[in-house]
This record gives structure tokens, C-alpha cells and sequence, in this order.
């Protein structure tokens, strides 16, 4: 019996953990079999190359981390060319996440990605606060996040997941647009907004100032934001915001999430993903139950 | 890959400086300049690891020499012989090894670690001059270098290594240069050594994250071909030719 099976819109993941944008890659072969992962996605990709931004971009808190890296990748022509297909090697759905200067780049971006079969789905990136013009620029306004689900829908019937940001006034609202416009599932939260200060130089320990904040410090943020959306729309969520262990799966499914990623953690413990996963199966089986029993099941 | 392995003895340099021997045996093989993410199993109170250069590996035994400069290194300090710590790696790329006859080792303070096990494995048995420069008496490191200087003149030379580096090319001929210190000083070596157009390996230290090479954190920038571009410390690194860092980036 699989007590791990979990699904996510079209998606039927053999267990519901994933890794989240940016923050892992084939890298971590090293360390375990990539295809005990319920999914991949992958870092994000624009339509031109970007060099990130100037360091230092990241810094540790207590508690938490930040990180400026700024979308740093080779490009979507180059992505298809060199990086997808190493992806394509593994077995379990690769979840691709991309993002446009420009709603029509986003439209633009997505044809060229349909071309390639071995894409399961997509995570559209309306909410990384470490850029001028791609990100977050689009994911505070619900009517722009309509009109962009709504043109990305008719380009793909492939899994079609919108990165929310926390970063607003009203997380539902975006939330809804996203449902009203056609897509499949939602994934929250993306990174806080923070800043980390060297008190003896007064110099700012991130070279762009105003960074992402992730790590456990932010779960609370992350579970409300859930529980809010989960209360709003009836599209699956994908949870993320500063998982480390099995327990904080457990309290992402009750908050509302269908599957999670774990991200920050994965510089905490490479192999924290694989780690969570049998601590979880252990768990349900003690409990004789299974994920999708937790999901939504808070007790306010 | 990830170990788990006992630290075997502790020798303390000097007030803040260690060099903290752990069980060894590795599925990859160890390259001078290579370094590890390390974390104590116990009382460790940040989240990320330190990643700390290959100071020396024998066989059954790997050392790495480190400074207390803040949380995690003094942690690391508090870790005692028998308890665990886990070590990830061997990290990054390596220091090459070169046919010259003439090659000059030179380090600023702590930066001594990386180079002493390209000393050992490389140019052992050749007549090397190895210049080391450090703050004071106190924190000098003085094995296998044969000219040193502080900045107060409390033993050796005084003055800066830098200055010593200057001296030496302007009287020695030099083939190649294996160097690893403070930023400024790494710099100031590279710019001399591109002055008599001698080659220079330098490794550059900055805040990692996932180690391996995935989450750009790291990044430093480099020129290449393709006019200037952001590599991995981690990955691509720790190890550049001094000519292709753009310093104060």
C-alpha cells in the first residue's frame, strides 16, 4: 500500500516531496537516487541569460536565510539544449520553472517549452522579489496574474502551477484570479523580503540590500498564507516555506498543502529530502493512514 | 558524499588557531586545494556548515587547520576528541600541479591551509621557497616556510608578504605561484605576479550555501572568453588563476 501517493491537479506523485526552485539540481546525485523524489523542479529560467546579481548574495540569520542570487541561468535556448536533457534521464515528473519580462514573454517562453516531451509541467515564477522585471512585478496584481494564467492556459494542458508570493496585501485574491483563469495547482509561499545589516560597518551583508527570506523562520508565514489560500480556492496547494523535518510535512498537510518542497533545508542537510520521506512512510504506518488523509484536516 | 567521522587529536596553534585531525577514508580522492562542508554532529548552532580547506591527508587521517572568527568555527572548537562531526565532500577543484623548477609558495595567515597539502603533494622534494606573512609571533605558521614576515616585526621580516613577494621576483626566477590569503592580499599578489607575467593559483574563500554548485550563493566573478561571467566558489572554485578573478567585484 502506498500511504505516500498524493496528487497534485494532473499530477499523480508516488509521494508528495519535491524540491523547490533554485535551491536544488542533479548536483545532489552524489548524494542519493534523485528518482526516490516525488517530483523536480527545477530553477528557474528566463528568456535571456542572466548573471545574477552582484555578490554577496546570501547570508545566514538566525534561524533563517537570505539570498539575492537574482535568476542567475543560462537561458531558456540553453536550458532546452544542454540542461533538459540531462533532466530527462530521470523518472519522476520534472516540474519546470520559468520566467517573462513581459506577459507575452511568458506566453513566448512556454511554446518553445511544450515542444519538449519530457516536461511534466510548469511552475509559473510571478513572485521572486530578487529582480527588476521578471518575478514579483507580476504576482502582486490578481487581474495581471488572470490575464497571464489565463494566456499560459490555452499554450499548454500540461500541470500548470502558479508560485504565489506572500509579498501582498491579499494572498486569496491572487489566488482566486489564478483559479478563475484556469490553473491547476498553486505553489506557496514564495520568499519573505528581509535584510541582514554588519553592525560594526553598517554595510549591507547582501550586495543588492533587500533580499528573499527562507529557512524556519518563516513556517508560521508559510502556514497561514496556506491556510488562507486553502479557504479561498479548491485547486491543490503545493506547500514550501522553511520545511526541515517530517513533522513540518505533516503540519503543511493540514494546513492545507496536497505536497510540499523543501528548499533552504537542502543547504542545512543534503539529504534531508530523502530522510523526511522514510521518517514520514515510518510514521504513517505507525499511524496506519496515509497523506491524504492530513490534507485541509487543521482543527481550529 | 556525506561522512560521518570522529575527530582523532586536536593541536592547538596559537589562542585561535587549530588544526583538528578526523578519521579519514574517503570514496574520492582528496586533491590539494579541495575543501569540505563541516558540522559538528553536536551543539552546533548555525544552519549552514563551514566549509573548510584540506589543510593535510594521510591515509587514515585528515586535518583541517582553522580560525575561530565566529559562531561556527568556535562550535567546531568545542567539538572533543571521540565525538563525530559529518563532512561533506571532497569540494571543489584543485591547485595544479606543475613541472617547473621554480615554484613559490605564498600565504597570509590562515591561508597557509590549502597550500600545505599542495607542498606535500606536489613539490616535496624539490628546493621550494615557501614566503608566509602573518600579524605578529603569535600567529605565525611556520612549517616548511623558509622566509617569513610580520606586520610588527615580532618575527622574521617586517612588513607585508606582499612586499616580500615583490623582493623575491625582483631577485629569483619564478615560474609559478601557488598563493592563498586575505582577499587584499591575494589581489595585490596576483597583480604583482602579472607584472612579470608569472602564472598565480589563488583560492578564494566566500559564504556558501548548498556547497555543490546549485545555488549560486557563492558566486564570484571571472573572465573567461565570453568577456565576465559569475562562477561557483564552490564548484568551479575555490581555485582560479589570479589573472581571471576581477577583484572588488
Amino acid at each position: 500500500m502506498n500511504r505516500l501517493k498524493t496528487k497534485l491537479g494532473k499530477l499523480e506523485l508516488k509521494n508528495p516531496i519535491t524540491v523547490a526552485s533554485g535551491t536544488f539540481g542533479l548536483e545532489y546525485s552524489d548524494f542519493f537516487d534523485l528518482n526516490k523524489l516525488g517530483a523536480i523542479i527545477t530553477k528557474t529560467i528566463t528568456m535571456k541569460p542572466k548573471a545574477g546579481n552582484k555578490p554577496p548574495r546570501i547570508c545566514e540569520t538566525s534561524n533563517g536565510f537570505l539570498n539575492s542570487i537574482g535568476l542567475q541561468n543560462p537561458g531558456i535556448h540553453e536550458f532546452i539544449s544542454k540542461t533538459l536533457p540531462e533532466y530527462a534521464k530521470l523518472e519522476i515528473p520534472k516540474i519546470i520553472s520559468f520566467s517573462g519580462s513581459t506577459i507575452d514573454e511568458f506566453s513566448e517562453m512556454l511554446e518553445l517549452l511544450e515542444k519538449e516531451e519530457t516536461i511534466d509541467g510548469y511552475e509559473i515564477n510571478v513572485s521572486c522579489p530578487n529582480v527588476e522585471e521578471e518575478g514579483m512585478a507580476f504576482g502582486t496584481n490578481p487581474d495581471v496574474v488572470y490575464t497571464l494564467t489565463e494566456n499560459l492556459r490555452k499554450i499548454t494542458d500540461k500541470e500548470l502551477i502558479i508560485k504565489l508570493s506572500p509579498n501582498v496585501t491579499d494572498i486569496a485574491t491572487i489566488a482566486k484570479a489564478a483559479e478563475s483563469a484556469g490553473a491547476d495547482s498553486l505553489a506557496l509561499i514564495n520568499t519573505l523580503l528581509g535584510m541582514s545589516i554588519d553592525w560594526k560597518t553598517g554595510k549591507s551583508n547582501i550586495g543588492r540590500g533587500i533580499a528573499g527570506y527562507s529557512g524556519p523562520a518563516i513556517k508560521p508565514v508559510a502556514l497561514q498564507n496556506i491556510f488562507k489560500v486553502k479557504n479561498a480556492v479548491k485547486i491543490p496547494i503545493l506547500g514550501m516555506g522553511g520545511i526541515s523535518n517530517w513533522k513540518d510535512c505533516l503540519e503543511f498537510f493540514y494546513s492545507g498543502a496536497s505536497a510540499i518542497s523543501i528548499g533552504t533545508a537542502n543547504f542545512i542537510n543534503p539529504t534531508i529530502t530523502i530522510e523526511t520521506l522514510k521518517k514520514l512512510d515510518k510514521y504513517l504506518i505507525e499511524q496506519d493512514s496515509t497523506v491524504e488523509k492530513y490534507i485541509g484536516k487543521i482543527k481550529l | 558524499m556525506k561522512y560521518l567521522r570522529k575527530l582523532l587529536k586536536k593541536d592547538k596553534v596559537n589562542e585561535n588557531q587549530f588544526i583538528f585531525w578526523f578519521e579519514a577514508n574517503f570514496k574520492d580522492e582528496i586533491k590539494p586545494g579541495n575543501f569540505f562542508q563541516v558540522r559538528p554532529v553536536n551543539n552546533y548552532t548555525r544552519l549552514l556548515r563551514l566549509p573548510i580547506s584540506v589543510y593535510d591527508y594521510f591515509e587514515n587521517q585528515i586535518g583541517f587547520l582553522f580560525q575561530v572568527v565566529g559562531k561556527g568555527t568556535s562550535d567546531l572548537e568545542k567539538l572533543e576528541i571521540g565525538e563525530e562531526a559529518e563532512l561533506i565532500g571532497p569540494l571543489g577543484n584543485s591547485f595544479t600541479k606543475r613541472n617547473e623548477e621554480n615554484v613559490l609558495f605564498v600565504s597570509g595567515g590562515i591561508g597557509y591551509a590549502p597550500l600545505r597539502l599542495a607542498f606535500r603533494k606536489y613539490h616535496l622534494i624539490k628546493d621550494i621557497t615557501w614566503i608566509h606573512g602573518a600579524k605578529n609571533k603569535k600567529e605565525i605558521l611556520i612549517q616548511n616556510v623558509n622566509i617569513t614576515y610580520t606586520d610588527d616585526g615580532s618575527y622574521g621580516k617586517k612588513g607585508f608578504v606582499t612586499e616580500g613577494l615583490k623582493e623575491y621576483l625582483e631577485n629569483n626566477k619564478v615560474d609559478f605561484v601557488y598563493c592563498c590569503g586575505p582577499d587584499i592580499m591575494m589581489q595585490k599578489c596576483a597583480e604583482i605576479c602579472s607584472e612579470y607575467n608569472i602564472p598565480i593559483e589563488v583560492s578564494l574563500e566566500t559564504y556558501m550555501a548548498c556547497g555543490i554548485g546549485a545555488c549560486k550563493g557563492c558566486a564570484v566573478k571571472i573572465k573567461t572568453e565570453n568577456g565576465e561571467e559569475y562562477k561557483t566558489t564552490c564548484k568551479d572554485g575555490p581555485i582560479f588563476l589570479g589573472e581571471e578573478v576581477v577583484w572588488n567585484e
